[in-house]
């Protein structure tokens, strides 16, 4: 009887855990959905076109977001881009039919790998910077002094930040794709009997605009997601800046497994 | 012949289960709140909320001009409300003539910015932040704070100002001067004043024509988002 009860205690305690851990998960989708909608309102008014303040950050953001890690962006995509190209050539080659380079290329590297490493790259560069950047704002209390002066916290200190994530997501995963690919094909044309002007040919042969619109998507709205869910961690800190590590820590797993979440969902959708 | 005034307004609202008596203040009036810091805070979000809250009539706290209620949050508010509390007036990632002119710039109100533009130098130099003007805030003094929420209501001109203790935790000789320097700036705006305050001994030297004395002992220790 008393192990009985042992036994129970603990399927009770596990329950317990789960329905925690469920609540604590509904409550984080429950803020970052208010988060959104509150920064896609903004966003959609448009008022922020007509101020030079928010114009100024966006500026500010794209800047830091975006030029400051094209550098970056193209020593990873001569890296790991390059790599990815000359394997799935070798691949083709093996297997004697090239026809596969181009649509290999657009279901590897164009939808999945271009706007995956990108984001990544932008999490782990811009993300940490923008979730330690609000945290420090709210502890030393600007977004308060930023209500008083009749400025929104939504339009002056996140939407800048979301559209630099955006943009910047998007335009990255581009050039991360051109440099592969153009470098990639240098390589192969090197390299092998193939020529450049075969390999892009076949490069060509193989994209669908399906695919396109996959890079696009992916590429933009990935940073953008973990952009949001970076600023609910940020805005999540209060007096304690002892608060920033851990919600930085947060943030990024967090984007990162939502990243890794949309991305199934999205395999999920395509193939349906 | 003399503007009219603008009004700022509010119910009764309760705060820590204390009844906050309705009232209203304009140029030329002083009304100070004596309470608690966490109460103040509390007192604050109603004043300058994140969203505007209610419509119309239901709103708690409003600001008439000309005929017309404009509630708390709205941009029309915002821009003839000036507020000083206590080290918060600064932005640390901008220079202090960002700063200065920051409402400016958001406000979507071309003849304001331009004009706040015009005298940006000459409020810094009244101030004695000319020398700083151009370089980045970053973190700064309690006094510093408080010479730039004078400046953004000098550079604003309201009718109205909402005001903390800023001058806590200056050190004595700085004390003098701001002193001074928001006696001179008071005198030139007229603005009315709704001032809080933990203690009656405060030594704002302004002269109050209400004051409301609210006691309550079991405050949560929290200062909300401020």
């Amino acid at each position: 009887m008393g192990m009985l009860r042992t036994h129970i205690g603990q399927w009770h305690r596990r329950a317990d855990r789960v329905g925690l851990f469920s609540l604590q998960a509904l409550q984080v989708l429950q803020r970052f959905f208010r988060l959104f909608v509150a920064i896609a309102r903004v966003f959609l008014r448009m008022r922020w076109v007509s101020r030079p303040a928010v114009i100024n950050v966006v500026i500010r953001q794209v800047y830091f977001t975006g030029v400051q890690s094209l550098p970056w962006v193209i020593v990873i995509a001569l890296g790991a881009g390059v790599l990815a190209v000359y394997n799935i050539v070798d691949f083709s080659r093996r297997i004697q039919d090239l026809s596969l380079i181009g649509s290999l290329m657009n279901g590897v590297l164009v939808q999945e790998m271009a706007p995956f490493l990108v984001a990544i790259f932008l999490l782990a560069r811009s993300g940490v910077a923008v979730v330690t950047e609000v945290g420090h704002m709210k502890s030393r209390g600007e977004d308060s002094l930023l209500l008083s002066l009749g400025v929104s916290p939504y339009e002056y200190l996140y939407l800048p930040r979301i559209i630099a994530f955006s943009l910047c997501g998007l335009v990255l995963t581009f050039v991360f794709v051109v440099v592969s690919i153009w470098v990639g094909g240098l390589v192969v044309s090197w390299t092998y009997t193939l020529n450049f002007s075969e390999f892009l040919f076949e490069v060509q042969r193989g994209t669908d605009l399906k695919e396109l619109i996959a890079m696009i998507v992916k590429g933009m709205f990935y940073p953008m997601l973990s952009c949001i869910m970076l600023l609910d961690q940020g805005g999540r800190i209060e007096n304690d800046p002892n608060q920033i590590p851990v919600r930085a820590t947060y943030g990024v797993l967090g984007a990162l497994l939502l990243m890794l979440f949309l991305d199934v969902v999205w395999v999920l959708i395509w193939n349906l | 012949m003399e503007p009219v005034s603008d009004e700022l307004h509010w119910r009764a609202m309760e705060i820590c289960d204390r009844q906050l008596p309705e009232d209203y203040i304009c140029r030329g009036k002083n009304i100070r709140f004596v309470m608690n810091c966490s109460m103040q805070y509390m007192f604050l979000d109603r004043f300058f909320p994140q969203f505007v809250l209610g419509k119309g009539d239901d709103a708690q706290v409003w600001l008439a001009y000309a005929g017309k209620r404009v509630v708390a949050g709205k941009p029309a508010y915002c821009a003839r409300v000036g507020s000083m509390i206590r080290r918060r007036g600064l932005l640390a990632n901008l220079s202090i003539r960002e700063n200065l002119l920051l409402p400016f710039l958001y406000a979507e109100d071309t003849s304001r910015l331009k004009r706040a533009e015009r005298e940006v130098a000459d409020v810094a130099e009244f101030l004695g932040l000319g020398a700083l003007l151009y370089e980045q805030a970053g973190e700064r003094s309690a006094y510093t704070h408080a010479l730039v929420s004078l400046g953004h209501c000098l550079l604003k001109r309201p009718d109205v100002i909402v005001a903390q203790e800023v001058h806590v935790g200056m050190p004595p000789e700085r004390l003098q001067i701001f002193r001074a320097k928001a006696k001179e700036a008071m005198q030139q705006l007229k603005a009315g004043v709704l001032y809080l305050t933990s203690s009656m001994h405060e030594g704002s030297g302004l002269n109050f024509s209400r004051t409301y004395e609210i006691e309550c002992a079991n405050v949560p220790d929290v200062s909300g988002i401020w």
